[in-house]
Order: structure tokens, then sequence, then C-alpha cells
């Protein structure tokens, strides 16, 4: 059983938690140029992330990943 | 009993012997709260594993009174699954046979559950927990994306499978659900009495490859590997630990059996591979890298070119030209990153055989082999 990556109690005021579906994701690399702090993309186009499949980003950047990807592969977590 | 069962399991501090490890009461508990649906994983899925089938054929009568047990607790009105794969279902007719013996001479009476069987198609990752729930709800048998814990909230496969609705599904190893009965029976006490304190408790282990005859055998997380290899007459070569999400160790005249001996660890699914001394190691791995490029599901970006890469990077390797810092990239590149812990575990396996094969890996580069002669010689006398 996986443990929930990210503590929900370290998430900042202002920020939102944003995970991947790695089996949507299809290497457009949209995220990577919104998200430039907490994506990379690896030498095939895929997303790099610190924290397993969740980033902790701003809410405009959170808007800009979610909203630009190509196969809504990125959603803001529930909780 | 009941209630007091996951306290029982928690105090004897059972985790999970699918290879993951994590404590079974925990999973419970979340299951319990979420009124999960169980399935009881005997697939065997890694490679060489035939500890489940073991498990069903000897003990499917004691996993039965602990489903009793564990339906009543989760409360679920759906009957428990057994999953076991497609086309290595025989030992089953042989195992309920047996079970009914068991049930019908039973004195004094109890109460057993006997599970529906689900026949997953065979495939590495289909015996994965949520590509086996994905698979029970009538979706694909592919590892699905999970925001949250697969016993607390379920998923929903992707809109390219149907969106279909996954329910909280607990999935517990066959090995673990027998231990439970164990518990049951003997107490958390008597299940302290072995293991390490992460993992206490007996494990199985699947020994085979340079042995007499494939062996199940019961051992404990901290036990000595080599007395394992002992006690099943296996022969002098290198190990494979785990298959796929495993990991390697020498042969035995290498120095680490004497100063580091190896011990059998808190996770893993318990698998033992004995090579004959003359297999040179480099080729299984490569074997086990083709296992599993061929077995991917195909569905996440690093499993799918990671995979295959870290398999080109192994033939090159293989070939003499060794090109370390290529082949570390990409282990790094794929770990971690995929949707169930496949590419992760293979990944891992080939780290640590760049690790223990050194000395081969240098003889590769040689031209030569440590275990046999290289084919690149061969041709050129």
């Amino acid at each position: 059983m996986k443990r929930a990556a990210v503590d929900q109690q370290a998430v900042p005021p202002g920020y939102v938690v944003v995970e991947l579906d790695r089996t949507l994701c299809r290497g457009f690399g949209a995220c990577a140029g919104f998200a430039t702090k907490d994506v990379r993309l690896d030498e095939w186009g895929y997303p790099v992330i610190l924290q397993s499949s969740e980033i902790i980003v701003n809410k405009a950047t959170a808007k800009a990943v979610i909203n630009h990807c190509p196969v809504a592969a990125w959603k803001k977590k529930r909780r | 009993m009941n209630s007091s069962l996951i306290r029982e399991i928690a105090d004897a501090g059972l985790t999970g012997r699918g290879g993951g490890g994590f404590p079974t009461a925990e999973k419970l508990r979340v299951a319990r709260a979420s009124r999960a649906r169980l399935i009881i994983n005997a697939c065997d899925g890694e490679y060489g594993s035939v500890k489940d089938q073991w498990v069903l054929e000897h003990h499917l009568a004691e996993i039965e009174v602990a489903l009793a047990a564990l339906h009543t607790e989760l409360g679920n009105k759906e009957f428990p699954l057994l999953a076991v794969h497609r086309g290595r279902t025989s030992h089953l007719a042989r195992a309920f046979g047996r079970a009914d013996e068991v049930h019908r001479t039973a004195s004094p009476r109890y109460n057993f559950l006997r599970p529906e069987v689900m026949a997953v198609p065979a495939r590495y990752v289909s015996s994965e927990s949520s590509a086996l729930a994905a698979f029970a709800a009538g979706a694909d048998a592919r590892p699905v994306h999970r925001s949250l814990p697969l016993a607390e909230a379920g998923t929903t496969t992707t809109p390219a499978r149907g969106s279909v609705r996954v329910p909280p599904t607990l999935v517990l190893n066959a090995e673990t659900v027998w231990r439970i009965a164990q518990i049951m029976a003997h107490g958390a006490s008597w299940f302290r009495g072995s293991g390490s304190a992460e993992a206490p408790g007996p494990r199985l282990v699947t020994v085979w490859g340079d042995v007499p005859r494939t062996r199940v055998m019961e051992a404990a997380a901290g036990d000595y590997i080599a007395d394992i290899l002992h006690s099943a007459n296996a022969g002098p070569g290198a190990v494979s630990v785990d298959g796929l999400s495993g990991s390697w160790l020498p042969a035995a005249e290498d120095r680490v059996w004497q100063e580091r001996p190896p011990t059998l660890g808190d996770r893993g699914v318990g698998v033992l591979r004995v090579l004959r001394n003359d297999e040179c190691p480099l080729d299984r791995v490569g074997d086990l890298l083709r296992i599993g490029v061929n077995e991917s599901a195909g569905q996440c970006g690093p499993c799918m070119f990671g995979l295959p890469a870290l398999l080109n990077d192994w033939t090159e390797l293989r070939a003499g030209r060794y090109q370390r810092e290529t082949l570390i990239r990409h282990v790094l590149t794929v770990a971690g990153r995929g949707a169930c812990g496949m590419p992760d575990g293979v990944s891992r396996m080939v780290a640590s055989a760049v690790d223990v094969f050194q000395a081969d890996l240098d003889a590769h580069t040689r031209g030569s082999c440590v275990r046999q002669v290289h084919p690149n010689q061969r041709v050129a006398s």
C-alpha cells in the first residue's frame, strides 16, 4: 500500500497539490513550460518530478499545468 | 474475536508477504473503514516464485477460516476473490479437494468461507494490486493510477480504458492470509518468536535453479541466506533474489559471504534463484531485463522507453562496450516513475547487478568472461 506522497499539512497557503497520472501522460511536455521549477523532462520528454507523482505549486501554475495538458494527465489532488 | 482480530494482527507485527512488506493491520484498518472488497493474490507473479501455489495446496483450509473472519471484519457483501494466473490453475482442484477433507474432518466445527476463483491474464503486471482490483471491477488487468491508497478509496481506470470505477479493494497475498490464520490459532507472541523486529514471523522462500529440486522453504527475516541455500543443497553460483523486483548476490567464492553474510530481508516475495557456476550472471540479468521490457503494460513513458533503454545499455555492456554513466543515468531516470512498482524494481535489480558483478563486467570489457569462454573470444579463436 502506498502512503500519501505529500504531507497535506506541508502545503503552504495559496498552494495546491497537483498529481500526474503517468498512465495517461504521453510526454507532450507542456507542464515543464509552466512549472519550470518543479517539472523537468527526461530524455524521452516525460516529466521528472521530485515527489513520486505530485507537485506543490501556486494556484496560477496549477491552473496552467492542468489546463494545458493535451491528455489531461494532471489533476488537482482531491485532498 | 472479530473486533480484536486486527489488534492481534497488529500485535503480531504481520507484514505483507507479497513483496511490499506493508503492515497488514494498518491496511486492514483502512479497508474496514471503507468496507473494501477482498482479493487474495495467489498469482505467484514474481519470476520463479511458486510459494502461493504451495500455500494453496497445503493450507487452503486455514486460509478459508481466516477468510470467514476477515469477511465479517470488512463488512463487504461480495465474495472474496482468489486471484491466480490463467494457465496456472491445475493445482486448484487438488487444493480445494484437500481443504474439503480438512473441513469435513474438523472437530470442533468452525466457520470457513470459500473464495471465488478469478483467473487473470498471465502477465507480470496483471498481478499488481491495482491491476487485480481493476480486473475484478470489469476493466483490463493493468496497473491503475491511484490518488489515494487502493484499500481506502479505490480508483478509476483511465478514460482510454473506459473510466471503470474500481471500488475500495484490499489485496492480500495468499501467504499473508495464511499467516493471519496462524496468528488467529496461535497468537501474536507465538508469531513474534521468529523473524526481525520490523518483519516478525515465518516467511516462505522459493529456492530454484541450481538445486536438486525446486523447493518452498520456511524461513524468517534475518536468516542467513547461505543457511537457506545449504538446506536446499544449492550449488555455489550467484543468486538472484526476488527476480525482477529484487537484487543479486555473488557466487559462493566471493568474500562477502564470509565478511558480511547476506540475510533474508524484511520485504520481498522470497525467491532465491541459484545460477549454475558456469552460467554468466550478466546473461541472466539480461534475461530479466528482457522479461521486464516484454511484460510492461506499455502505459507509463518511463517504463515504455526506460526499460528498453536499460536493456540496450545492458546488451552493449554484455558485449564489452560498458557505458557505466549511461546505464546509471537510465536506472535513475526510470526509478520511482510508474503507476506500479515494476520499473522501480527492474531498475534497482540492474543497479544491484552492476555493484555485484564488477569482476564479470571488467572481464567482458576485456573481451573475456569469468564464467565461460566469451562468445567474442570463441569467434576470434
